[in-house]
């Protein structure tokens, strides 16, 4: 009797162990798992957030050095055609898109449900040529999720279009969210504790990626369009010149760490430089959180 | 029985010229109702199948007919264009699947038809070589197309213009072939597919140029103003769309006001489609909503009155036809007479003639219906290209 309960002891611990191990593996990477195909970084971030480890995410651009401005081969395309969710920032930051053909019931684009807090661009140029009016290849800014209350809506969005793919993980999209909410919310408040600091003071931005940042946050900042690795010409440093008369800022926000030349340039006319990446590509060290982390503290010095 | 039927057979023979009217006439009498009967009725399974796998389609309001046959069977549109979108606004009741479709151009003989990858799901049309159109200005061919332009992926069709006088209109796109698709048996071995946005390029809609901002096009500059440069027309559209300037291909006007010919709605069930029929039948845009299934129905109702007519003017002819075959026997009995008293003479008895006579008469009907069989079957076999042809 003792060795028939010692049996069906061992049986029993045996079973549970296995069933416990089975609950806590990730589903398995492979052919089986739904696949998402991602435009940009951030979306990446939340949908590995909200969807890892059940499903897949592709982020093609990567190849890319700004995703913005990618371009997809017909192999990237016919790619995405086989996913099951092509999530997209939308905001006319997938410059790509009007040329390929995706399957429309698989496309999420993220920012259309604020298209009303969109930016429009401000330098457009206009043309027109023969019998036809003119027209514009214009749009708007596109670095939306620099707003961390529209990346929570970014993040949403990816949320509820696994839900209406995946309804059976519904749960656990929404678990996640919630995670991944509070982290947005929480950077959020830090940057607006921050630049509140000083509302008044002038910054530059070396490039116009930041203007949802700037709204958000009240920044008052005047955007240039000079390259971190290129040194500025000379009518560029005079225009500079002049908008600093109306416009005297002491710090220049960069997207990437500006060229030796340029930084010292720029302190020896009294303009400091602070890098905030904008995080549209995979940052080679850290995640979305830690690299906006970065900006926060770098900003510290601007606002302090 | 072998003398009889050897006798019967050798008049046939000899008098040839009345033997074959007779069964010429017979034949032709028998196979005019069946062979219309086999026509009609592959006529209009085809026409039936396809409108009954379409659920429901959207239009400007028009003729239903043309709507249905512009939509289904990719004939020349001719109702006013309905916007882009619709396809959004039905996409976003979440009611159905909505697949747009813009057919106002060809290539040669073959419909070119712009419309969105779930079309070819839609229908489900698999492909035979290639793969499914990707990127702008590249199309994926039927398979009847394919054989009869003798194209395969990597070569290049050009579309047809739309019309010598159509001076500010559309210029022939060189359109890249991707795929080829399996024989389907349907009117889709006939078409051009392409993402409905290169459909827009062949329209004018969208075009792309050399960068008027750039010291490059200077010669097409006719003023440069702060935000505005005015070019001539020397700024002439690509006709081919390259890696290298596809970049320069843009849309002009909104997209969602883009024109569609009809749209094809795939609801996600029965009570979708009905509450989404309701919203478009009470609405106030000058939009339609159909049952394609209703309205080719309605159409075959027209063909099959005419069918009967004919079934009723064959039935008359018949008639008249056997009873001129019946005159033309007891004729030629009468005319026999000779004949029939040498048979007597050598010992032929009545019963025996009689057998000789009803055999001519047999053998004359029998040919005739096996030809007309024959015809019947040839029919049955060619039937949905002879369909086709009718149809359209």
């Amino acid at each position: 009797m003792k060795s028939v309960v010692m049996v069906g002891l061992t049986l029993s611990i045996f079973l549970f162990s296995c069933s416990t191990q089975k609950e806590q593996e990730p589903p398995q990477q492979g052919k089986t798992m739904p696949v998402i195909y991602v435009s940009n970084y951030p979306l990446k971030y939340f949908s590995q957030r909200i969807g890892s480890p059940i499903v897949d995410i592709k982020f093609p651009t990567t190849v890319s050095p700004d995703p913005a401005y990618w371009q997809p081969t017909a192999e990237d395309v016919t790619a995405m055609q086989k996913a099951d969710l092509i999530i997209l920032n939308g905001a006319t930051f997938e410059k790509w898109l009007k040329n390929v053909t995706l399957p429309s019931s698989k496309v999420v684009e993220t920012a259309s449900g604020f298209e009303d807090q969109f930016i429009p661009l401000q330098e457009i140029v206009t043309h027109s040529h023969g019998l036809e009016g003119e027209h514009e290849h214009g749009g708007t800014a596109f670095t939306t999720w620099l707003d961390m209350s529209l990346a929570v809506q970014h993040a949403k969005s990816v949320k509820e279009a696994l839900i209406a793919r995946f309804p059976e993980h519904k749960g656990y999209f929404e678990d996640q969210f919630i995670q991944l909410k509070k982290d947005l919310r929480s950077l959020d408040a830090k940057l607006e504790t921050v630049i509140k600091n000083d509302l008044t003071k002038p910054v530059f931005f070396s490039h116009p990626v930041y203007q949802y940042l700037e709204k958000r946050y009240a920044i008052n900042g005047k955007s240039v369009h000079w390259e971190a690795e290129e040194m500025p010409d000379t009518k560029m440093w005079a225009d500079f010149e002049s908008l600093r008369e109306h416009h005297p800022a002491q710090w220049m926000i960069w997207e990437s760490e500006p060229a030796t030349e340029i930084l010292e340039k720029l302190e020896a006319i009294g303009v400091k430089s602070v890098v905030f990446n904008p995080c549209g590509n995979e940052p080679e060290d850290g995640d979305f959180l830690s690299v906006m982390e970065a900006n926060v503290q770098r900003l510290k010095q601007i606002y302090q | 029985m072998n003398a009889v039927f050897y006798m019967a057979w050798q008049y046939l023979r000899y008098y040839w010229i009345k033997t074959v009217v007779l069964v010429s006439s017979i034949s032709v009498i028998l196979f005019l109702p069946l062979g219309l009967q086999v026509i009609v009725q592959q006529g209009s399974a085809m026409l039936t199948e396809r409108a009954e796998s379409t659920p429901l389609l959207i239009g400007a309001k028009g003729s239903a007919v043309d709507l249905t046959l512009s939509a289904i069977y990719f004939k020349q549109p001719v109702l006013d264009p309905l916007p882009n979108r619709e396809v959004f606004s039905v996409n976003q009741t979440g009611l159905a699947l909505a697949i747009p479709l813009h057919m106002r151009f060809v290539a040669g003989d073959f419909r070119i038809v712009g419309t969105s990858l779930e079309y070819l799901q839609f229908r489900q049309v698999r492909l035979g070589q290639g793969r499914d159109f990707a990127i702008l200005g590249e199309c994926v061919l039927g398979a009847t197309a394919s054989k009869k332009l003798g194209l395969e992926p990597g070569d290049h069709i050009l579309s047809s213009p739309a019309g010598a006088f159509d001076v500010a209109g559309s210029y022939p796109l060189k359109m890249k072939v991707v795929g080829i698709l399996q024989d389907a048996g349907t009117l889709d071995d006939e078409a051009i597919f392409v993402d409905v946005k290169t459909s827009w390029v062949i329209a004018g809609l969208a075009h792309g140029h050399m960068d008027v901002t750039q010291p490059e096009a200077e010669s097409g500059v006719m003023k440069r103003e702060e935000n505005n440069v005015v070019a001539n027309a020397s700024v002439l559209s690509y006709t081919e769309i390259t890696p290298e300037n596809i970049n320069s291909f843009h849309f002009h006007g909104n997209p969602e006001d883009f024109p569609l010919d009809a749209i094809i709605v795939v609801p996600r069930d029965r009570k979708s489609g009905i509450v989404l029929r309701g919203r478009y039948e009470e609405g106030a845009d000058p939009l339609q909503i159909l049952v394609p299934r209703d309205i080719i129905n309605e159409l075959l109702e027209t063909v099959f009155s005419v069918r009967d007519y004919i079934m009723m003017g064959s039935v008359g002819v018949g008639i008249a036809t056997l009873a001129t075959a019946f005159l033309v026997f007891m004729l030629s009995i009468r005319i026999r007479q000779r004949e029939i008293q040498t048979i007597r003479k050598i010992g032929g008895s009545s019963r025996r003639l009689k057998a000789i006579l009803a055999c001519e008469i047999l053998l004359v009907i029998g040919i005739g219906t096996i030809i007309a069989v024959g015809l019947t079957l040839l029919v049955s076999q060619f039937g949905m290209s002879l369909a086709g042809v009718i149809f359209g």
